[in-house]
């Protein structure tokens, strides 16, 4: 079981590593040449020079989530209005294949635009927001490619459209109504239930403080697959440390008796929903049925801190197959893709078309 | 077709074989390769798929001499548990589908004799269902949907029983009409709104792309939809008021000179054929499903004419036509409030069937409707399929970014 990063599944060859602007984004303070800036869109300002945003749809998009899993390859650009930040578009800036490419880290699931709520008529809304996104676009740095993932409260990809994106579906499941157990549990699938009954007879379930446990079992999970791992092992210890700091994360470990670990769950949180974000098991202890333990642990705590749990989906058939065994509600949220320039656009089509074949290969 | 483009073309397709297949031309992909150059070079129509798809226009008949419509070539890809058209659905009415457009009666008016579907059988009941129309182009095999027709795509039956197995139960039955689907080199369909879970079609690699379409939701408050309509729309609409009366009409004839003058003045041409509609008519009118709505003036002069259909769900403006000399009327304006009063009559929603250019998009988002996006799916099954997809698509970006 592994779903370490979702990018590493849906962007195998895309997202290669970040080789951005070396910089700081905290000192740099402003985005990339000037020369792509329109009159609304400014430098990275003060409110977002500090350590969390008041906006985003989320805990990818604050920055010092960024700062965890690319530091100094991140960068964000704006629409101010009256002093007010009410657009936002964090990136990174990665180079493959001679392309420069903005995309988003691994372990940065939902990352893509936030434009600030709008007030007043209904009428003048979507105008207002399109003006924003269009400023945000324009303001992008020059690039072959952008590519994101967003958050699925992002519903309306028009504004990108227009602007030579191309807007496609990507699901994951969300489990809402955390308070009742009872329901959450009648909805799992008859097998999940038998596999959490069964792994409470032979594995403990405790809550490390060290990541290290995780580490491990999550680099033997993607060595079973044969995958290379979505995130560096530094990666993680730092995004640990970070949200350690700040108290929104809590690591799930199942030991069996002589204190094997069978596996380990990631979990993170913001207001709003907390997040499966990776996880790990022991492959010579995988029918244990401790993943599955973990999950509805996950899932039974994340109700203290959130409203809603989020399995930060997967298009990959076993692990989709998995997550829907909860009993979840499908959402779907959106790829943006864009080729900027003509090698941008072939290398993304000729991307696309290549992993589809790749897909009618296994299951065609 | 310029010199640039050409090279554009090259360059396109060096790149992507480069890509696709590591640099290795295999001597067989190089027939496939003349054959999609060729296709990328011919045709400027600016209308997204209709390059690939071609016009109902001189295709009809080759079509028609493929003589393989109404049942699935034996020799098919078809799994155990998906079937060819059974005999429930050779009639005239099927109790399944999104909208009228997956009704048998209405493929049969729109594409007569080449359309298809395969299905999914449970029991004696169908339980899963893809029309599709197929057509052949460049010597490519295209599963399509037939023009007029703005959505097609599957149909699952709703199930009961926890969530968990209802998905499923649908992925399975997604996923054996994708399997039973006959030999083709592409498939290009955009399906139904409700159309959420297109995760089955990504599995067998399909690319999918969301387009949004406009729907009105409450039909009944007709003050709260006219102030939902920007001042300039309103305006309009009390200008034609003044100068033109809006009538329905059961004569399509005045209907088609109206529709024809509108490609005419744009220099396209139809993306249907007089006889299609006349056919379409004929099948709607029967089961009284359509209403034409005319403009004219107190001289009896016809300023513009609106088609709209229906079924229990939504109504949809599927056509309409206007005298280049009289534009300036706001004649349309007024047809389409009129049409909108009168869906409340007979359907729940009201669906524009907006289109993704920015001006069309501005004058349907002027009369207060909400944006619904709908899934576009695209396969190239084989490799010409897949480069002539790729031509496609390199066309498309191109085209987009001219506009």
């Amino acid at each position: 079981m592994t779903c370490a990063s979702f990018a590493t599944a849906a962007l195998p060859s895309m997202i290669g590593v970040a080789v951005g602007r070396p910089t700081n984004p905290r000192e740099a303070g402003h985005i990339g040449p000037a020369s792509t800036l329109s009159a609304p869109v400014q430098p990275r300002s003060e409110a977002v020079r500090g350590d969390v945003a008041p906006f985003g749809h989320g805990i990818f998009q604050q920055p010092w989530w960024l700062d965890a899993v690319a530091p100094g390859d991140w960068d964000a650009v704006e629409v101010v209005e009256d002093g007010e930040i009410v657009g936002r578009l964090p990136f990174v800036r990665m180079r493959q294949f001679g392309l420069t490419i903005l995309g988003q880290p691994s372990l940065a699931q939902f990352l893509g635009p936030w434009v600030k709520p709008g007030t007043g008529e209904a009428d003048a809304r979507p105008d207002r927001e399109d003006e924003i996104l269009a400023g945000l676009i324009e303001a992008l740095p020059p690039h072959d490619v952008f590519f994101q993932t967003c958050h699925h409260s992002m519903t309306d990809c028009r504004a990108f459209h227009r602007r030579g994106f191309s807007h496609s579906n990507q699901y994951t499941y969300v489990i809402d109504g955390l308070d009742d157990h009872d329901r959450i549990w009648a909805g799992f699938r008859e097998n999940i239930r038998r596999e959490i009954r069964k792994a409470e007879r032979h594995v403990a379930v405790r809550s490390p403080e060290d990541v290290e446990t995780l580490v491990a079992l999550n680099r033997m999970t993607f060595e079973r697959q044969g995958m290379a791992p979505g995130a560096s092992e530094d990666v993680i210890r730092r995004l640990d440390a970070a949200c350690k700091a700040r108290g929104v994360r809590r690591i799930f470990v199942a030991e069996g008796a002589d204190d094997a670990p069978h596996a380990a769950l990631y979990l993170v949180w913001d207001d709003a929903s907390a997040y499966y974000l990776m996880g790990g098991s022991d492959p010579s202890l995988r029918n244990s049925g401790a993943m599955s333990l973990l999950m509805w642990e996950a899932i039974k705590f994340a109700g203290q801190v959130a409203r809603r749990f989020d399995f930060e989906g997967s298009m990959l058939r076993p692990v989709e197959r998995f997550f829907r065994a909860f009993g979840g509600r499908q959402v779907s949220f959106p790829r943006l893709t864009r080729g900027r320039t003509l090698k941008g656009r072939v290398a993304l089509l000729a991307y696309d078309l290549r992993s589809a074949r790749k897909r009618l290969r296994a299951n065609g | 077709m310029g010199a640039s483009s050409i090279l554009f073309a090259l360059l396109a397709f060096a790149g992507a074989l480069h890509l696709l297949f590591g640099g290795v031309l295999a001597s067989t992909a190089a027939d496939e390769i003349q054959i999609a150059l060729v296709a990328f070079v011919q045709s400027s129509e600016v209308c997204a798929d209709s390059w690939l798809l071609g016009t109902v226009i001189g295709s009809r008949k080759d079509d028609r001499a493929d003589n393989w419509a109404g049942r699935i070539d034996p020799s098919s890809t078809l799994s155990a548990p998906a079937q060819s058209r059974s005999e429930p659905i050779r009639g005239e009415f099927v109790p399944l589908g999104h909208a009228l457009f997956e009704q048998p009666w209405w493929l049969e008016a729109v594409a007569p004799g080449r359309w298809d579907a395969v299905e999914v059988v449970e029991n004696g009941e169908i339980v899963g269902w893809l029309p599709f129309v197929r057509k052949r182009r460049f010597g490519l095999t295209i599963l399509a949907q037939p023009e007029l027709t703005p959505h097609l795509g599957p149909w699952v039956k709703p199930g009961t029983g926890e969530v968990h197995t209802q998905s499923q139960r649908e992925n399975e039955i997604l996923c054996n009409l994708i399997a039973a689907l006959p030999k083709h080199d592409i498939f290009l369909q955009s399906f139904h709104p409700s159309i959420t879970n297109c995760l089955p079609f990504y599995w067998h690699g399909f690319l999918q792309e969301s387009c949004y379409t406009y729907i009105i939701d409450d039909l009944s408050d007709h003050d709260k939809i006219w102030h939902g309509f920007r001042e300039n729309v309103r305006g309009h609409i009390r200008k034609a008021q003044r100068r033109v009366i809006v009538r329905p009409i059961e004569d399509v004839e005045t209907f088609i000179a109206l529709n024809r003058m509108t490609f005419a003045r744009q220099g396209v041409s139809p993306a249907y054929s007089a006889d299609t509609i006349r056919r379409l008519d004929a099948a709607c009118g029967a089961r009284g499903v359509r209403r034409i709505f005319l403009a004219e003036d107190a001289d009896g002069a016809a300023h513009a004419a609106l088609y709209l259909i229906w079924d229990s769900e939504s109504a949809y403006t599927l056509m309409s036509g206007s005298d280049p000399r009289l534009r300036d009327s706001g004649a349309i304006s007024l047809l389409r409030w009129e049409a909108i009063k009168y869906a409340g009559q007979v359907t729940r929603l009201f669906d524009f069937e907006g289109s993704m250019l920015q001006p069309i998009e501005r004058f349907v988002r002027a009369f207060g409707a909400r944006q619904v996006p709908y899934p576009k799916l695209k396969r190239g099954l084989t490799l010409k399929g897949q480069l002539a997809l790729l031509a496609h698509d390199l066309r498309e970006l191109r085209n987009r970014s001219v506009a």
